[in-house]
C-alpha cells in the first residue's frame, strides 16, 4: 500500500535475489543513501537552469533506485516529476520536487533501519 | 543456483545502485558478468577483446551518453552483435518503451523491480536461445568448410582420374553408379609395339620420357572426344566410351579418337626414329555390355569396366600390327559408314572359343574425318 514507506513483497524478493546477502544489501542501501541527496539536489538544479532533460534524467534515476530497493511509494512521487520534467510550469514542478524531498528522509530512515548496517 | 553456468551477461545501467544490485542477482544465478555504465561503454565491451564471450546484455534505456534506444539500434545494425539477445529493463509500469524495443529488436524485457524468478526465466530463455544460434552459426561454418574440401578434393582428384569419374565421386548419383552397373560401352585398348625390348634397353630417363610424350598425347585425346580413361599402365591405355556419361555414337566417337591418336603417334615416332627407337601403335576396340563401376579394395579403388568387351579389346590391340587399329565384328557394324575398312578375315583370340571376323581401320571416310563434340 502506497501509506507503507517500503515495500515489504519487495524487500522480500530483494533479499532472495542476492542470495539473502544482507552484508550486500546494506552496501547497496549505503550507496543509496549516498547518491539520493545529490539527485535531489540535481532536481532542484535542473529546475533552476532550466535544464529540463536534467531535471527529468535525475527523477528518472531517483525513480528507478528507491523502486529497486522497495520504496513504491516514493518512486512513484519521483516518476510524476519525470514524466511532466518538460513540459509542467516551474510553479508546479517546484512544489513536487518539494514533497519529493520531504518523502525522502522517511524513506532513509527505514531503509537504514530495515536493510542497514545496524542489522547485518 | 543455477545449474546451467555458461554464460556471461553484460549489465548496462547507468545507476551504480541498480547496476550491483543486477551484477549481484546476475551472479547469484550462476552467470559470469561483465558492466557498463552507459550504451558507449558496452558498445566499446561488445567490440572490444572478450565481446564475443558475451552472451546477453541487460540494457537500460534512460542512460547518460548514449541510451538504450540508440545502443540497440546500434546492435541490430551491426552484424556482428545482431544476434546476441538484448533484455531491456524497464519500470513495470512503462510498456509503451517496451514495446517499441521488441519492435527494435530486443529479446524481451525486465521489468524493475525484479524478482529472482523473473530474472532467471527471462536470462535462460534468452541465453538457450543465443545458444541455439552459436550452433547454428557454427554448424553454417563447418559446413562452408565442409564444402570447400570437397571442392578443392574432386579438384585434386580431377588431376588423378579421368574428369568424369572425378565428377562421379562428388555427385548425387555417383554413389549409385560406384557401386556397380550394367551397360553398353565401346572399349578401346592400345599398346606399343616393341616397347617390352626397348624397356629393357633404354636408360631409364629415355624410357620415362618417351612414356611422358606418349601418354600426354594420348591423353589429351582422350579428354579431346570424350573417353573416360580406365588406367595407363606403361604403354598400355584403356579407354572406353558411354559410361560413367551418355555419349551419343561412342563406337563412332572411339573410332574418331583411336584414328587420331595414330595420327599423333606418326608424328611422335618420326622424332623417336631418329633417336634411334623402334616403336609401333596398336589399337583394338570392342562394343559390347561391361559391368562398371568401384573395383579395388579398402583404401584403394579404381572405376573400372569387367566384361568381355574389354578382353576382346584388350586381344584386339594384341593382334594389332604397328599402325593397326583392328575392329570387333559388332564395332566395325556400328561404324561402318564412317570408316574406311578392310577385313582381317576371321581370327582366333586366345580366350574366345571360335575365331571372329575382324576388320581394320585403314582411314576415315573424307566427310566424316572432322571429330564431331
Amino acid at each position: 500500500m502506497p501509506d507503507e514507506v517500503l515495500d515489504e513483497a519487495i524487500l522480500g524478493n530483494l533479499l532472495e535475489t542476492v542470495g539473502g546477502d544482507r552484508t550486500f544489501l546494506a552496501e547497496l542501501v549505503e550507496a543509496y543513501l549516498g547518491d539520493s541527496p545529490g539527485l535531489l539536489e540535481a532536481m532542484r538544479a535542473g529546475l533552476r537552469a532550466d535544464d529540463r532533460t536534467a531535471l527529468r534524467r535525475a527523477a528518472h534515476t531517483l525513480k528507478s533506485t528507491s523502486a529497486s530497493l522497495g520504496a513504491t511509494a516514493f518512486a512513484a512521487l519521483c516518476r510524476e516529476v519525470e514524466t511532466n520534467a518538460l513540459e509542467a510550469e516551474p510553479a508546479w514542478l517546484d512544489e513536487h520536487i518539494t514533497a519529493v524531498a520531504g518523502a525522502y528522509e522517511p524513506v532513509a530512515t527505514a531503509l537504514n533501519e530495515r536493510l542497514g548496517g545496524a542489522t547485518a | 543456483m543455477n545449474a546451467d553456468t555458461s554464460g556471461r551477461v553484460l549489465v548496462v545501467d547507468d545507476s551504480r545502485v541498480n547496476r550491483s544490485l543486477l551484477v549481484r542477482a546476475v551472479q547469484e544465478q550462476g552467470y559470469q558478468v561483465a558492466e557498463a555504465e552507459n550504451g558507449q561503454a558496452a558498445l566499446a565491451q561488445l567490440a572490444g577483446e572478450g565481446g564475443r564471450d558475451i552472451d546477453a546484455v541487460l540494457l537500460d534505456l534512460e542512460m547518460p551518453e548514449l541510451d538504450g534506444y540508440e545502443t540497440l539500434r546500434r546492435m541490430k545494425a551491426d552484424p556482428r552483435l545482431r544476434h546476441v539477445p538484448v533484455i531491456i529493463i524497464s519500470a513495470v509500469d512503462d510498456l509503451t518503451s517496451v514495446v517499441r524495443c521488441i519492435e527494435m529488436g530486443a529479446t524481451d524485457y525486465l521489468p524493475r523491480p525484479f524478482d529472482a524468478a523473473i530474472l532467471r526465466a527471462r536470462l535462460s530463455a534468452s541465453l538457450a536461445t543465443k545458444h541455439l544460434h552459436d550452433l547454428e552459426r557454427q554448424y553454417t561454418a563447418r559446413q562452408a568448410e565442409l564444402l570447400e574440401t570437397i571442392e578443392r578434393q574432386s579438384a585434386e582428384l580431377a588431376h588423378f582420374l579421368s574428369p568424369q569419374v572425378a565428377a562421379l565421386v562428388s555427385s548425387q548419383e555417383g554413389h549409385a553408379l560406384l557401386e556397380g552397373h550394367r551397360r553398353l560401352i565401346t572399349a578401346v585398348f592400345c599398346d606399343l609395339r616393341g616397347f617390352t625390348a626397348f624397356s629393357e634397353t633404354a636408360e631409364p630417363e629415355e624410357l620415362f620420357g618417351v612414356l611422358r610424350e606418349y601418354q600426354a598425347a594420348m591423353g589429351e585425346l582422350v579428354v579431346e572426344y570424350g573417353g573416360t580413361l580406365e588406367h595407363f599402365a606403361g604403354d598400355g591405355l584403356l579407354v572406353f566410351f558411354n559410361d560413367p556419361q551418355p555419349v551419343a555414337d561412342h563406337e563412332q566417337q572411339a573410332v574418331r579418337m583411336a584414328v587420331a591418336m595414330r595420327g599423333r603417334f606418326e608424328a611422335l615416332q618420326q622424332r623417336w626414329h631418329k633417336r634411334g627407337y623402334d616403336l609401333g601403335f596398336g589399337v583394338g576396340i570392342a562394343v559390347g555390355h561391361a559391368t562398371l563401376g568401384r573395383i579395388g579394395f579398402e583404401g584403394r579403388y579404381d572405376y573400372g569396366a569387367i566384361g568381355m568387351v574389354v578382353i576382346m579389346a584388350s586381344r584386339l590391340s594384341s593382334e594389332a600390327a604397328a599402325g593397326q587399329i583392328l575392329l570387333s565384328q559388332r564395332a566395325f557394324a556400328a561404324v561402318e559408314d564412317l570408316v574406311v575398312g578392310e577385313s582381317i578375315g576371321e581370327v582366333s583370340l586366345k580366350g574366345f572359343s571360335r575365331p571372329v571376323p575382324v576388320h581394320n581401320v585403314v582411314g576415315l571416310r573424307e566427310e566424316a574425318a572432322a571429330p564431331a563434340h
